[in-house]
């Protein structure tokens, strides 16, 4: 019996010890042993096919907490070739599963940049919730370069900015990385993303995201203004906040600005020759600032009716503008028609008719002035 | 050892003196002026008995009765009827019960050409008087707890049960310490198969040796090698009380004020005393705190471990900018880091413990300042670490019950997290509920009262209801 | 050898996660599109028809043993062969999700460590688990089930934000042959498993409800299976779901309620992941009952190391890598129905010519620990 109990207790001795020796030692990482990535900018490398510059977090070793931006360069011909190469430059291997924002140059997007997705989407660490930009007119990197102004991580002011914008002021709008792939992969949509520029404000320099630029199949194509992007946001039903300015029917010098607390868009087609695509707007909003109060009346449905008069026009002649100079479905009109009328859809890609170009647009707004701010309207 | 008593009371005298190896052994011959052919002696262990009753009761009474004596009747007999004033007297010819009477106790009264001795009680009733017990202290309520003495405990449970059916089984274990026991049951609530088999493990004890009641425990319960308690031990009288009215059985023992109860099941951890004595809410409140007391100090390390090292996907983005600070320059690798501190504080408690009052202020102030300010600001700690251990200490300490469970589940976790992360953890409860699951006490499934949540568990068990008696009556599930 | 007494509801809970088990693990859209969904109702009603056999089944063995049946009906030598490809059955069952618990660990999570040393921790812990006792493991997952039910409709209320509900239009335009095979192949792959709690070796109390313990666990069991795929299937959208390779995985990582329950898809992983292992433990308990079948007199503890380290094995042998996982699944599922159809329609078939009659031991209490007899040919 003690026999036993001797053999057993050595084996179990042996297994534990065995298995703390050689255990663990895998994946089990110090958080300080590597670096945090917070963003990442892709642009045309000198040597090699890609410079990737990444911004990453570094601590000053001392009692408070106290973090530094560093900016780590690598060049590689493919993106995942670069994230392993900055471990020379950067002394650790750098984590990116806290990264936040990606912004790719306007040369690699007009290259293409479906290939450079499948790297996200094979790779777990990173998170399929960030941001995806372009930088406009500047190289990707000289967007996280010094430009912070209120944190000291440009990646997470970017990602403050993009919440507060599609909620105050709707000059662009934001795409998630599995959202980018979605619209990649689905037909009848062409993909959009939002434009990161620099702006000089005295000393310091800062970034702006304002419009956006849209793809054809996945090669930049061209850039649609940032006044426009709330008829865009309209028309594909993802109008959240911001303001409108209408003119004045008499004086176009002088605008009322309605405020819009929300907004919903109802499609329906009508099938024949040509699909002629019938858009319900109903709009939610309240008066902002009217600078002829004082000298002239308005009433409620006076409010009304100039925002719908307005919006009308504007939206047919968005339209238009997407159909002849645009040229690509931003706002997704093919999807949904391929999701209700199927087989119309079948039939028209069999007698290889291009959807966009023949479809025909009408559009009826509704909208409501909630409140005015004062007691006359 | 021979077996019964002499018939010459010299002979029985001097082989008393010869084996009992104790100077206070005294021996007092009596001769009755009348009959001296009828001397008897008195023998007692002097710091044991009463003074008072031997002279008073014994001695006093049998010169009286010598005096007056009219012979035919059976000498032994008469004075055990007739003539000693004393609570019990027990007639035996048998050596060992007159040493285990002698050395209880007991006056031994030998008679001159008689094979029979009186064991006449006379024992020193010398009792601690009952103070409120250390680790289950209540807000509100009865401030008792036992005595080192069973017939003073038992009044203390007869005080509060007063039935017939309340039955009370004596037996005496233990070949060296003759320890005497008490089984108490209610008849009428208790389970039939409950009692049959606490007896029956009972009966297969051979221990020369039962100081306390928790060799006992370890003896008698079910599964020998788990962490889990499955007999459940008090000190309190009242709660044993409340214990038997649900239909448990209980074991006290002389020589110690730990009583046991079984059958113990895992809600039953999770109780304390003044859940019926305190206002509902508080009560309830007071319960379900405990339980989750329980699975954060469990878990809290185990957590901390896989999350900061295998899993930093889960910390939003500042908290991990924020640890992984703090966890800048520190010389150990976590792990180590959470062992060395758990070890520390394992090691502050147990001298917290048994210190003397003096020496605590200075323990505390040393393990405040040492090792909370002074590490974390060498840096040979982090300070999340720091507040990690802290509330795992802490919680540890709110169920006193589950001390050694709580000590060993902790690191078992810990081991998991190293080894697998979230998912090590996620495996290791899976094994502790399983082996919960499995576990028996006394033939009642360890999980009886606490899964499933149905309405009657709900009521009394997680929480406690005001609508219902205080204890029910024989609701203990029965196997 | 005892036989264990389970509650009817508790058996109608086991199946349930049982039939549930692989929604975490499975990929993809299974061939069936945007019509994955229906795909599924289709299964759990096939399902349903099959559990019927099942339950005929159970009405003529009382006690729920598959393989004292197969005995008595084939006769010596048919019957042991039978039991032996029954109990290679089981193996392979618990080997398939063997494997994918341990792949699922690691290509998430852990992609550093080698597999064998998963594979060593999670055998570890089954053996301890066997080691307890069917009794607690069907306990443990009963008091798992809650918790497990709650955060999968949690994560799905959760995730709300993100659907887009127009994902499944067109509606059901996948050719009906498409639909039909992939949930062919759904069922004959995971739900016909059900066949394996026939032969545990326990005795369902009160008597078997065809109701209760197969209608509820199916039926739940799918439910909770449906619940999943069109989590993902709402927000990713059918051509996306086909590049993930955990898309239910992928789909809980995006839930983000007011940026602060955000990121818990490992926490819930771990959960979910929970019931592959049940499916492990089922197919194991399986093969056991079998071994005890054929080697009456046999130690436990043997057989319980023994079947461990065959389908270590096997999974090595099977499985070098995941997509092999793949590939097996889809040829082997044909196979299948030869062991969860077939055998058992002959086995009623001949059951009831020879006019078999069990001894109904179990409505006597005090038989828990005897064996059936058969009294009358």
């Amino acid at each position: 019996m003690g026999k036993q109990i001797w053999k057993k207790m050595f084996l179990i001795v042996f297994i534990i010890s065995i298995g703390l020796t050689m255990s663990g030692c895998w994946d089990y990482q110090e958080i300080n042993n590597v670096t945090n990535v917070a963003g990442i900018a892709l642009d045309k490398g000198e040597e090699k096919k890609f410079k990737l510059t990444f911004e990453t977090i570094v601590f000053k070793p001392s009692a408070d907490f106290n973090i530094s931006v560093k900016l780590v360069e690598t060049e590689g011909d493919t993106i995942f070739e670069g994230i392993r190469n900055a471990v020379a430059v950067a002394g650790k291997r750098l984590y990116i599963g806290h990264c936040k924002a990606i912004i790719f140059s306007e040369e690699i997007a007009k290259e293409g940049i479906k290939e450079h997705l499948d790297f996200f989407v094979r790779d777990h660490e990173l998170r399929m919730t960030l941001l995806v930009f372009v930088a406009k007119g500047v190289e990707a990197r000289e967007t996280l370069k010094d430009t912070a102004l209120n944190h000291q991580i440009a990646s997470y002011e970017l990602e403050r900015l993009v919440r507060n914008d599609e909620k105050y002021s709707s000059l662009s709008n934001h795409k998630l990385l599995f959202e980018v792939m979605r619209e990649i992969l689905d037909e009848g949509i062409s993909l959009t993303l939002p434009v990161v520029e620099i702006k000089q404000i005295e000393e310091n320099k800062t970034f702006t995201m304002e419009g956006i630029f849209y793809f054809e199949n996945d090669k930049l194509a061209g850039f649609i203004e940032p006044e426009e992007i709330k008829f865009y946001l309209i028309l594909k039903g993802k109008l959240k906040g911001g303001i409108i300015n209408v003119p004045l029917e008499d004086n176009p010098n002088q605008f009322i600005v309605y405020e819009i607390q929300g907004c919903q868009t109802d499609f329906e087609f009508k099938t024949g020759n040509n699909p002629l695509l019938i858009t319900k707007v109903s709009i939610k909003t309240s008066i902002g600032s009217n600078p002829v109060i004082l000298s002239r009346q308005f009433s409620v449905q006076d409010y009304q009716r100039m925002l719908e008069t307005w919006l009308n026009q504007e939206l047919v002649r968005f339209f238009a503008k997407i159909k002849n100079q645009v040229k690509c479905d931003v706002c997704g009109f093919e999807k949904r028609f391929f999701q209700k009328y199927y087989q119309e859809w079948l039939k028209l890609s069999e007698d290889n008719k291009d959807f966009f170009e023949i479809l025909e647009f009408q559009v009826k707004v509704k909208s409501e002035v909630n409140h005015t701010g004062t007691v006359k309207p | 050892m021979r077996r019964f008593l002499f018939s010459d009371l010299t002979d029985n005298v001097n082989h008393i003196k010869s084996v009992i190896c104790d100077d206070l052994l005294t021996a007092r011959f009596f001769s009755p002026p009348n009959s001296p052919k009828d001397n008897f002696c008195v023998i007692y262990l002097r710091n044991l008995v009463d003074n008072k009753i031997v002279n008073e009761g014994i001695v006093f009474p049998i010169m009286l009765f010598f005096q007056n004596r009219s012979s035919g009747e059976p000498l032994s007999e008469v004075l055990k009827e007739k003539i000693i004033v004393s609570s019990q007297i027990q007639l035996t010819n048998l050596m060992d019960e007159l040493f285990a009477g002698l050395l209880s106790g007991m006056t031994v009264l030998l008679l001159n050409n008689s094979t029979e001795c009186l064991l006449i009680e006379t024992n020193l009733r010398d009792v601690r008087a009952p103070q409120e017990p250390d680790n289950e202290k209540v807000l509100r309520g009865p401030r008792e707890s036992f005595v080192e003495s069973l017939d003073f405990n038992i009044q203390l449970i007869r005080r509060r049960i007063v039935s017939t059916d309340l039955h009370l089984d004596y037996q005496v274990i233990g070949k060296d310490t003759k320890t005497r026991i008490c089984i108490c049951y209610m008849q009428n609530l208790v389970s039939p198969d409950l009692v049959s088999i606490v007896k029956a493990r009972l009966a297969r004890l051979n221990f020369d040796g039962i100081l306390d009641t928790n060799i006992i425990n370890e003896q008698i319960k079910d599964a020998r090698y788990s962490p889990f308690k499955t007999i459940g031990v008090t000190e309190r009288p009242d709660v044993l009380a409340g214990k038997l009215m649900e239909g448990k059985v209980g074991i006290i023992a002389e020589g110690t004020p730990v009583a046991l109860s079984m059958p113990y099941l895992f809600i039953d951890n999770f109780y304390s005393p003044d859940d019926y004595y305190l206002n509902v809410y508080f009560a309830s409140f007071g319960r379900i705190l405990r339980m989750i007391g329980f699975v954060v100090s469990i878990l809290t390390p185990a957590l901390y471990i896989a999350i900061s090292t295998h899993h930093w996907e889960i910390i939003p983005s500042p908290m991990a900018l924020t640890i992984a600070h703090s966890q800048q320059d520190i010389p150990l690798p976590t792990i180590l880091e959470c062992v060395v501190m758990l070890i520390i504080f394992e090691l502050i408690r147990e001298t917290g413990l048994r210190t003397p009052i003096g020496i605590g202020q200075a323990l505390s102030i040393v393990g405040a300042i040492v090792i909370g300010q002074a590490a974390v600001q060498a840096r040979l700690v982090s300070s999340p670490m720091v507040i990690v251990i802290s509330l795992t200490a802490i919680t540890g300490l709110i169920n006193t019950k589950l001390k050694g469970l709580v000590i060993f589940a902790r690191i078992f976790f810990l081991l998991m997290a190293f080894l697998l992360g979230l998912f090590g953890i996620a495996l290791g409860v899976l094994l502790l509920i399983a082996h919960i699951a499995g576990l028996k006490s006394f033939n009642v499934s360890y999980l009886a009262n606490f899964w499933p949540l149905s309405r009657k568990n709900l009521q009394d068990h997680f929480i406690r209801f005001p609508k219902q008696n205080i204890h029910r009556q024989g609701e203990q599930e029965h196997g | 050898m005892e036989q264990t007494q389970v509650s009817s509801s508790k058996m109608a809970v086991i199946l349930a996660m049982f039939i549930a088990s692989e929604f975490m693990v499975t990929y993809g859209n299974v061939n069936a599109g945007r019509d994955t969904w229906f795909a599924l109702l289709l299964t759990v009603l096939g399902t349903l028809f099959l559990a019927l056999l099942y339950y005929f089944l159970l009405t003529i063995i009382p006690q729920g043993d598959l393989f004292i049946a197969l005995d008595q009906a084939f006769g010596k030598i048919l019957g042991k062969l039978l039991i032996i490809l029954y109990i290679a059955y089981g193996l392979i069952v618990a080997t398939i999700s063997f494997y994918q618990f341990n792949s699922f660990i690691r290509i998430l999570s852990f992609g550093n460590t080698p597999y064998l040393f998963i594979a060593l921790i999670v055998l570890t812990v089954l053996y301890f688990l066997l080691r307890s006792g069917l009794k607690a493991i069907i306990q443990l997952f009963v008091i798992i089930f809650p918790v497990f039910m709650a955060m999968l409709i949690l994560s799905f209320l959760l995730l709300y934000p993100e659907y887009q509900f127009s994902n499944f239009l067109p509606l059901l335009k996948t050719p009906l042959k498409q639909i039909v095979k992939s949930s062919l192949s759904f069922g004959v792959v995971s739900f016909g498993d059900a066949i394996l709690l026939t032969g545990l070796g326990v005795i369902v109390v009160p008597k078997l409800t065809y109701r209760k313990v197969f209608g509820r666990g199916i039926i739940g069991g799918g439910l909770m299976y449906l619940l999943a795929v069109l989590m993902h299937l709402l927000v990713f959208d059918a051509p996306l779901t086909d590049l993930l390779v955990f898309p239910t995985y992928s789909a809980i990582a995006l839930i983000d309620v007011a940026q602060f329950i955000t990121r818990i898809q490992v926490l819930l992983s771990s959960v979910f992941i929970n019931a592959v292992l049940l499916k492990v433990l089922i197919g194991l308990e399986f093969a056991l009952e079998g071994l005890k079948n054929l080697f009456p007199k046999g130690s436990k503890k043997f057989f319980y190391v023994w079947v461990l380290l065959v389908i270590l094995g096997l999974s090595y042998l099977l499985f070098p890598n995941f997509e092999a996982l793949r590939i097996f699944k889809e040829k082997y599922a044909w196979f299948k129905i030869v062991w969860q159809v077939g055998i058992p329609l002959l086995l009623l078939i001949v059951l009831i010519i020879r006019k078999v009659v069990f001894k109904k031991e179990f409505t006597d209490p005090s038989a828990e620990g005897k064996r059936p007899q058969v009294i009358s040919r």
